[in-house]
């Protein structure tokens, strides 16, 4: 008969109870550590949160106040003021920091003498050595929020310093520096796409074209743009060519229509769209067959828009039987819009061919 | 001139409501749409200065409830560029006028006047 060893006796024969006693002794100091650090972290977090919120209410006075400030006299009265009693507080670089963080944020809100003023009010504290301070931090958020202050505040002084990051290896801190390069000198500032070697985000183009609102092109920069070796580099230079309308770049705008990267191509299609003469419909169509479906689809939605008439028939009847379900309804839908005589031809020779099953309730939906 | 400003925006609520002060107006400060909406019917403010995006009640509900109420009190509204269909619908309901971010106190100033001196 097999007899059974009682549990706590096979317990002591592999863990012995000293042992037992030992380990639960050291992860009872080890959750006891754990929950001191994070007791200590939480209250210093809590008080460091309190502290902002009381520096930001004493900020916003002092902000506001130098905001709607109509001479610089009264500029000085207020900062003073503010100077006598809480110059103390304006030592520590926590505290300054807060400062350029309701400050930038405000700015970004204002705009005219107030928005002066402000800047006034960095620069007469010293507050750009604080961010030229954190924009020598080796923390990729520092550098990068460092950045945005510096442009934000309009310290063109320190342009050298930030177009060196327009390159950097950090995706966050180049992007910054680009922005902040353009909206210290505008169109200018994009020269940094002479030498940037990483690819500019399709996000990141359309930041710089916001940025760019205001100012004007220069389509003799743009033309190097349109041979880099970035491929992205090349593609903005085409949506600046589309939003500019730089007609003197078109030969280079349609040569782009062979480059290796299909964004770029697409891109020069929309820019095609932008800058087109007569000669961009029979380049379009001679470089149809050689176009992806995503350009070929591309190109026929242009058609209209570039001057396609009758004369394009006898082409658009020839898509008809492309392999595309897409390209065939675009191309009947373009019959469609310069003949109508002939489409309803097209659709009676076609209406029993399955592969146009799906396309002729489309079209003849859109027609009534 | 009695004016209530709701912009949830700590200094810029301060930056508007001291120039608003400095032009010699009487102004009440709300950061939250309800506070907002109460105040409209506790004090009848002359004119009321409103931001669109707000806790509790927005700068649109605000503006609806007002032409609603057909209290004949103009309306300002303040919003981040870029918001067409918003500053389109605030008209629609029935706001004065509009001011988009970024601003100038100094022209919200100029506009606050032109509005009363209608």
């Amino acid at each position: 008969m097999k007899t059974l060893i009682p549990y706590p006796v096979l317990l002591k024969t592999i863990l012995p109870y000293q042992y037992l006693l030992n380990a639960a002794f050291f992860f009872t100091v080890v959750v006891a550590i754990i929950l001191l650090f994070v007791l200590f972290f939480l209250q210093r977090y809590r008080k460091q949160r309190q502290r902002k919120v009381q520096l930001r209410a004493l900020f916003s006075d002092l902000i506001a106040g130098i905001a709607i400030c109509e001479s610089e006299e009264e500029r000085q009265d207020t900062l003073q003021q503010f100077l006598q009693e809480h110059k103390p507080r304006l030592q520590k670089s926590f505290t300054r920091n807060i400062l350029i963080r309701e400050i930038v944020k405000t700015k970004d809100s204002i705009s005219g003498i107030a928005a002066e003023n402000l800047q006034w009010l960095y620069e007469t504290l010293s507050l750009d050595r604080d961010s030229l301070l954190r924009f020598g931090s080796s923390l990729w958020y520092r550098k990068a929020s460092a950045i945005q202050h510096l442009a934000e505040m309009q310290q063109t002084k320190h342009l050298v310093k930030i177009y060196r990051d327009t390159n950097h290896a950090n995706y966050y801190i180049r992007t910054e520096a680009q922005i902040a390069v353009v909206k210290l000198t505008g169109f200018n500032g994009l020269r940094f796409l002479n030498i940037v070697s990483h690819p500019v985000s399709q996000w990141q183009q359309l930041s710089l074209i916001s940025q760019l609102q205001q100012s004007e092109a220069d389509a003799a920069q743009i033309a190097p743009w349109l041979r880099s070796e970035n491929s992205s580099v090349v593609e903005f230079a085409l949506r600046l060519v589309a939003i500019y309308k730089c007609h003197e770049l078109y030969s280079q705008t349609m040569a782009c229509l062979q480059h290796a990267s299909p964004m770029v191509r697409m891109q020069a299609l929309q820019a095609a769209k932008e800058i087109y003469d007569d000669t961009t419909l029979p380049r379009l169509l001679l470089h149809f067959d050689k176009a992806t479906k995503g350009e070929q689809a591309a190109i026929l939605d242009m058609l209209p828009e570039i001057g396609a008439g009758s004369g394009e028939i006898g082409f658009l009847t020839t898509l008809l039987q492309h392999d595309d379900d897409g390209i065939r309804f675009r191309a009947m839908q373009l019959i469609q819009q310069i003949s109508p005589a002939w489409s309803s031809q097209v659709m009676l020779h076609v209406k029993d061919n399955p592969s146009f099953a799906a396309i002729l309730p489309l079209l003849q939906k859109q027609a009534v | 001139m009695k004016i209530l400003v709701a912009e949830d925006e700590p200094i810029m609520l301060k930056t508007i409501s001291l120039r608003l002060k400095k032009d010699g107006h009487d102004v009440m400060t709300t950061d939250n749409g309800r506070e907002a909406l109460s105040m409209i019917d506790e004090h009848s403010p002359d004119l009321i200065i409103t931001d669109i995006m707000m806790p509790y009640a927005s700068g649109l509900e605000i503006v609806g409830t007002v032409k609603q109420q057909e209290k004949k009190i103009p309306v300002i509204v303040l919003s981040a560029m870029g918001q067409e269909n918003v500053v389109l619908e605030a008209f629609n309901l029935g706001a004065d006028d509009f001011i988009a971010k970024p601003f100038s106190p100094n022209e919200l100033s100029m506009r606050v006047k032109r509005l009363m001196a209608r």
